[in-house]
């Protein structure tokens, strides 16, 4: 069996040089928390709502040996709203995730499975000229699964 | 029976030993040179080729490692390990801050005093992990460019690790190889330092410190941190403190007490580990015990006891003899040219290549010259090394393993410290603080 057999999410796929502060606005106005990006006609990765959040986060935070905990900080207004202004100038190339993998149209779902477990976001399903067809999340193969178990 | 073992193998070869172990000892170092292959594992495998080619029996091998250095390390190392998690560093660095109203130079200077106060008693790449994130915090709220904080961290983590016997690798060999206590290299070393490191901080105010500005608004921000809030483990911040105070105290009375630093920084990392230990189950005691000690840095351990293994074949073979000799040569046996030469060699070689294993090489080097200078002379030589190793690594990005660790932190943070930039800027810097020692060791030490 494969993941043909499912119903996927629709997805519009945005282009590499997008900047943040239209994907963080496209995410909010469809309430999604993820978008496949393109780069020269194909699938480039996908860009995840927490990508953008690190994006405000003080790089001091970041990485190994970042600072662990910010509680003495405070809010730092500041510093947070001239990091969401930047956004306007930052493209989302910076930020992607290239390692998440798509899946095949005819991938198998328990090969899909695997990699939705592994990469814990939902993935993009791209055809055979790596168009993006749609997204195929946890919670419609799980949803798919229940249904057959119910037969 | 072990004796006989080297000259087996020697035989064998047939050839001698003198030009088996430069092999060894010229092959060792140029790999780790090219950083192909992990340090401590090229040091390891020379140190074994000498021991299987015969140049050193397995007996010879052992006692050629320096187990004071390796201990006085192990257990600092074990104990910023543990006292790190307490946030301790974090607080004082925020206190500093808000200590000169986040006023931008004020806070470079107070930063740079900071690194260079723990950088004196904490080993320097440690010490930059605990600053540089709060630098990096700070100037990105007071919307500054971090380069010029980073860069005075780098210089001031290299300039304190100098001023003792245990904040900088080559001062810890140094110390343990010639007998030289705690407050020798205190008394010796940090009153150059301090000048060193005022003098360091003219040019960076004219550089950059003069044109820096951050409005009332931002500093605000910073001036709105609660230190407290640092501190993540107050029992633990209690018994870290009172650790690293009772082994500095045990330092400075060491050779009253006739005790060696390897002994006392052993004794305080166990002393710690209990206190951690006490009051918790078995599981737990083991599960932290077994985190702590994967905190010790065991490349570099390792990379230790290798070296001293490849510099002793070359020590027993008599090539070290020879190049003491023909340092003295040169120098035409003067005492001050010697100085002079190992001075201004170790910075400029520690400037391009890793200053542990030329300080490894150095130290027996320096011990054969005994047969020429007196105790006294001798320990302006063993200055002028330690002087030279730790601030030469000032010189270049390379020079030195913190700089590259503040490089990696720099480049996360989206402003990236090229080579030759900071070389072009950082040499002049190096050879400035050189010419000083050089000023200093003469006035000191050297003048008729």
């Amino acid at each position: 069996m494969t993941i043909a057999a499912l119903t996927l999410s629709p997805a519009q796929c945005i282009s590499s040089d997008t900047s943040l502060l239209e994907v963080a606005q496209i995410m909010l106005s469809k309430h999604i928390n993820h978008l496949p990006v393109c780069a020269g006609g194909g699938y480039l990765g996908i860009v995840d709502i927490g990508d953008i959040l690190s994006g405000i986060i003080p790089t001091a935070a970041h990485g190994p040996h970042g600072l662990a905990h910010l509680k003495f900080a405070g809010d730092l207004h500041n510093l947070l709203i001239s990091h969401v202004r930047a956004f306007a100038t930052q493209k989302v190339a910076e930020v992607v995730n290239r390692e998440a993998p798509p899946l095949d149209a005819d991938c198998p779902l328990l090969e899909a499975m695997l990699m939705l477990s592994r990469y814990d976001m939902p993935l993009a399903v791209v055809d055979a000229q790596r168009q993006v067809t749609g997204m195929l999340s946890s919670r419609v193969l799980l949803g798919y699964l229940l249904q057959q178990a119910e037969k | 029976m072990h004796g006989s073992g080297s000259q087996v193998s020697a035989v064998l070869l047939g050839m001698s030993p003198l030009l088996v172990s430069l092999v060894i000892f010229v092959l060792t170092y140029a790999v780790i040179v090219t950083e192909k292959i992990n340090r401590s594992i090229v040091a390891l495998i020379g140190a074994g080729v000498m021991v299987l080619s015969g140049v050193l029996t397995q007996a010879e091998a052992f006692s050629g490692v320096d187990f004071n250095t390796i201990g006085l390390l192990t257990g600092m190392m074990i104990i910023v390990a543990i006292t790190q998690k307490c946030g301790v560093f974090q607080y004082v660095a925020i206190w500093s801050a808000k200590k000169v109203e986040a006023k931008p130079w004020p806070l470079l200077v107070m930063l740079s005093v900071v690194t260079a106060l723990f950088s004196a008693f904490l080993d320097n790449v440690t010490t930059v992990l605990l600053i540089v994130p709060v630098a990096l915090l700070i100037t990105d709220a007071l919307k500054l460019s971090p380069y010029p904080y980073l860069f005075s961290i780098i210089f001031a983590a290299n300039i304190g690790g100098t001023a003792t016997l245990i904040g900088d690798p080559p001062n810890i060999m140094i110390g343990s190889a010639a007998n030289l206590t705690f407050n020798d290299f205190l008394f010796n070393l940090a009153p150059i330092v301090a000048v060193i490191f005022a003098l360091t901080l003219i040019p960076l105010y004219l550089k950059w410190g003069k044109s820096m500005h951050a409005t009332e608004d931002d500093r605000a921000q910073i001036m709105a941190f609660n230190e407290h809030e640092a501190i993540t483990d107050w029992r633990l911040l209690k018994q870290s403190l009172t650790v690293i105070v009772l082994v500095i105290l045990g330092f400075v009375l060491a050779h009253p007490l006739k005790l060696e630093p390897a002994t006392i920084a052993m004794f305080g990392a166990a002393v710690l580990l209990l206190l951690r230990a006490l009051g918790k189950d078995g599981e737990t005691q083991s599960h932290e015990t077994h985190k702590t000690f994967a905190e010790v840095e065991w490349i570099t351990i390792f990379f230790f006891i290798g070296l001293f293994i490849v510099v002793s074949g070359i020590e027993k073979a008599g090539a070290l003899t020879w190049l003491a000799n023909q340092i003295i040569q040169v120098t035409g046996g003067d005492h001050a040219a010697t100085a002079m030469v190992i001075l201004w060699v170790s910075a400029v070689l520690s400037a391009v290549v890793d200053n542990i294993p030329f300080v490894a090489t150095m130290i027996p080097v320096i011990q054969n010259m005994g047969s020429v200078f007196g105790p006294e002379q001798l320990n302006t030589l063993w200055w002028s090394l330690a002087l030279g190793a730790c601030l030469g690594g000032n010189g270049t990005l390379v020079g030195a393993s913190a700089n590259l660790v503040v490089a990696g932190f720099a480049e996360r943070a989206g402003h990236p410290i090229r080579f030759l930039p900071f070389m072009l800027m950082a040499f002049p810097l190096m050879v400035m603080s050189i010419a000083v020692s050089t000023v200093y060791l003469y006035l000191r030490y050297l003048m008729p």
